[in-house]
């Protein structure tokens, strides 16, 4: 029962009790939220610095829910990078600028080598020279990729005087601590956000509606179709050759569903974010599955992070500049590396391969015989069917927990197909077939220009349809959120 | 700033309207068709809770004598039970209990909560000692408050009977369900199956039927002991029952 006490303890709680389930869907969230933008409101158009330093400690506290004392990290870096990076500027030029940029790289480098590879670098020294140490316990706090990536990329364009204005460090802290981004993204640019910090020009309205018609359509992807597609996808990844290879193909296209819905609906809800905030963040997915070749893929998938590949790996690299077969080695190791980025293991390093080659003979081929080739419908769909599959089966090397279950999943898939299991499948998981359709649809189903014409009329929408909108998707992300789906068709042996 | 306003009114009306509902309880064991957020976090736990009354009826069941009367055996529960069913009724042959057993595929501790089932075999064998393993379709639920709720109602309709749980032997780390009928039913009136290493099926789920009668064994150590709250005779059969007196329901939704 509900208590006074309970009640406080409770509130209390949600401020100060680390919780690893506080994400831009839990209800916790919006309720620091919604405590946190009504002060936001009423303080953003006095001082700057007041506003900049309260979104900061908003951006601390986030961190903290989830990280605990491991949120130091976050501000440690900042102090550190923008610290370094000034003085890397006072060095003016030449052979010790550069050597300060090396610094401040690796200094950014060094918590995320350890809190992420220590234990995948250990298993490699294992294996190489034959020895047996264990792995050890460390937790990976949240955010730590892609704030690193930040951090990296302001010293780079003040390095390369993209960046040719000074940043104070409370700009900079509130840059990199800046907790629509704080979980997953998108990586953003000093360049996005730092001036939109200096303008005097009042709110756009517009930006703000947007915003808040983007949460909805993150909640509906993320907190709706991703979240529970996924019980399901699990199972299927955890054991495949506990299902049938109707069922594991199923888990594949589920799974092929969920990774987009989850990332897009994620980066969604936190362009959405910054929006109410009055800060416009660039899109970070433009329907990839769409795509037609591989390059086009990765204009389009997760966009914030293959740009921040090709402009701080690629082009180092030598980019396109050194020939062709460089150009293709340097695509490659570029891929190789991305791969590596999302989680220390051999899996995500093949998955990252895949995309190298399918990167490097998409542009082999398009020199020698593609851009001959007229676009017919016909083209059109071979290639996008090509590219899918390669993205799916990509994707089950992302997923499978090692090279066997992948092998498992693929097994299946190939020998156990079969047609029959069709119409128990959809008795039984209506609710997931109508999740995996819905996906599809919002993905396929509409052109480009109806979803401009959606988000036009949601955005200009009268405030009561907006708040029946809301409701209605909140309700839904509850009720589904609940939804226990049994991990056995039929219980019987 | 006027649509940022707006968009604020928005957000806290849904809030408010989301926590309201949350805080008012939900009527029978039916579960809400519109769900609410789980707000344990804000509510005062028990003091008193099945552990705590376990702790002082463990005591008095060290001085507890084992039950040597033959008993009205009633095993219910969900497909786990097919393959358990067939050594506890060799058991019960031998050492002269009358037994029955329900196998109500597909079922959870919903579908017995909810139905009149579980009351129709109490009144249809009238017990003396009632064994439940449910749980095996509900290893990975998320919401456990409407769990805890069926939990609790299957116990009021066992009423005075002695009752054991026998916890699902599950192949990985379930939600809660485990902890939380445990929790429920009281650490003696509850076998935990987690820990037993056993042959599983083609369905890497079900124990084979050998692994049965090894799950049986291991289950047997436990309710003629004093570890649980009502220890019975179940001495090893040395043939098997003929009639293993077994009813199977068919899955229904609910």
């Amino acid at each position: 029962m509900f208590t006074f006490s309970s009640i406080t303890n409770g509130i209390w709680e949600l401020f100060t009790k680390t919780d690893n389930t506080f994400l831009f869907c839990s209800v916790k969230f919006w309720t620091l939220f919604v405590v946190f933008f009504a002060i936001y409101l009423l303080i953003r158009n006095r001082r700057k610095t007041m506003m900049l330093t309260y979104v900061l400690c908003f951006g601390l506290l986030i961190s903290y829910k989830v990280n605990g004392w491991y949120m130091l990290l976050m501000p440690a870096t900042a102090l550190l990078s923008w610290y370094m990076t000034e003085m890397m500027k006072t060095a003016g030029g030449g052979k010790h600028a550069k050597r300060w940029l090396a610094a401040v790289i690796i200094v950014d480098l060094l918590p995320l080598i350890y809190f992420k590879y220590t234990n995948f670098l250990v298993g490699i020294f294992d294996n190489i020279f034959a020895t047996n140490f264990s792995p050890m316990a460390i937790f990976l706090p949240v955010g730590l990729s892609f704030y690193t990536f930040q951090a990296i990329s302001y010293s780079v364009d003040v390095y390369k005087q993209k960046v040719n204005y000074d940043v104070s460090l409370l700009e900079y802290c509130f840059y990199i601590t800046f907790f629509p981004l704080l979980f997953a993204g998108p990586i953003t640019r000093t360049d996005t956000l730092i001036p939109q910090l200096r303008t005097n020009k009042p709110v756009d309205e517009k930006l703000v509606n947007l915003g808040f018609w983007l949460i909805i359509l993150g909640l509906l992807k993320k907190g709706l179709i991703a979240d529970y597609i996924a019980d399901y996808n699990n199972w299927i990844f955890d054991d495949p050759n506990s299902y049938s290879g109707f069922e594991v193909t199923m888990g594949v296209i589920g799974y092929y569903l969920q990774l987009y819905c989850d990332f897009s609906g994620y980066s969604d809800l936190s362009i959405g974010l910054a929006a109410l905030l009055g800060i416009r963040l660039l899109q970070n997915f433009n329907f990839p599955y769409k795509a037609k070749n591989a390059s086009e893929f990765w204009h389009r998938w997760h966009i914030s992070l293959s740009t921040w590949f090709r402009d701080y790996v690629y082009i180092p690299l030598g980019g396109n500049r050194k020939g062709k077969v460089r150009t293709y080695v340097n695509n490659f190791i570029t891929m190789v590396v991305a791969g590596l980025w999302h989680g220390a293991s051999w899996m995500f390093v093949i998955w990252g391969a895949i995309h190298g080659g399918a990167l490097v003979i998409h542009k082999f081929c398009k020199k020698l015989f593609l851009d001959k080739i007229n676009d017919t419908p016909l083209v059109k769909f071979c290639s996008w069917l090509l590219t899918t599959l390669t993205v799916m089966a990509a994707w089950v090397f992302f997923r499978a927990k090692d090279m066997a279950t992948a092998g498992d999943v693929f097994n299946r898939m190939f020998t156990d197909f079969d047609w029959a299991y069709l119409p128990p499948f959809a008795t039984v998981r209506t609710m997931w077939l109508v999740f995996a359709v819905l996906a599809l649809t919002i993905h396929w189903g509409m052109k480009e220009s109806w979803n401009e014409r959606i988000k036009e009329k949601m955005t200009n929408a009268h405030w009561i349809v907006k708040l029946i909108v809301f409701a209605v998707t909140v309700q839904l992300v509850i009720n589904f959120s609940q939804d226990s789906v049994q991990p056995l068709l039929y219980a019987q042996f | 700033m006027a649509s940022q306003k707006k968009i604020l009114m928005i957000l806290t009306v849904v809030l408010a309207a989301v926590l309201i509902y949350a805080c008012i309880p939900s009527k029978g064991e039916e579960e809400d068709k519109i769900k609410k957020v789980n707000l344990d976090a804000l509510k005062e736990t028990e003091d008193e809770t099945a552990d705590s009354l376990t702790l002082t009826d463990s005591v008095q069941v060290e001085v507890q004598q084992v039950d040597t009367t033959k008993q009205r055996i009633l095993l219910v529960g969900e497909s786990m039970v097919e393959g358990l069913s067939r050594p506890f009724a060799d058991y019960c042959a031998a050492n002269g209990h009358e037994y029955n057993a329900v196998c109500w595929y597909s079922s959870t501790t919903k579908h017995w909560a909810v139905t009149d089932t579980l009351q129709h075999f109490i009144n249809k064998f009238n017990p003396t000692y009632v064994f439940i393993t449910i749980g095996g379709n509900e290893l990975f639920v998320k919401d456990l408050d409407n769990r805890e709720r069926y939990i609790k109602r299957i116990i009021e309709v066992v009423g005075d009977r002695n009752l054991a749980w026998i916890g699902t032997p599950a192949w990985k780390q379930d939600t809660g369900i485990c902890d939380l009928t445990q929790k429920l039913v009281g650490k003696n009136r509850y076998f935990d199956s987690r820990g037993l290493k056993l042959e599983r099926g083609k369905d890497h789920a079900h124990p084979t039927f050998a692994a049965a009668v090894v799950w049986m064994d291991e289950f047997v150590k436990w309710v003629t002991s004093f570890d649980c709250k009502h220890p019975i005779v179940l001495d090893k059969y040395t043939q098997k029952a003929k009639d293993k007196h077994l009813i199977l329901l068919s899955p229904s939704t609910i």
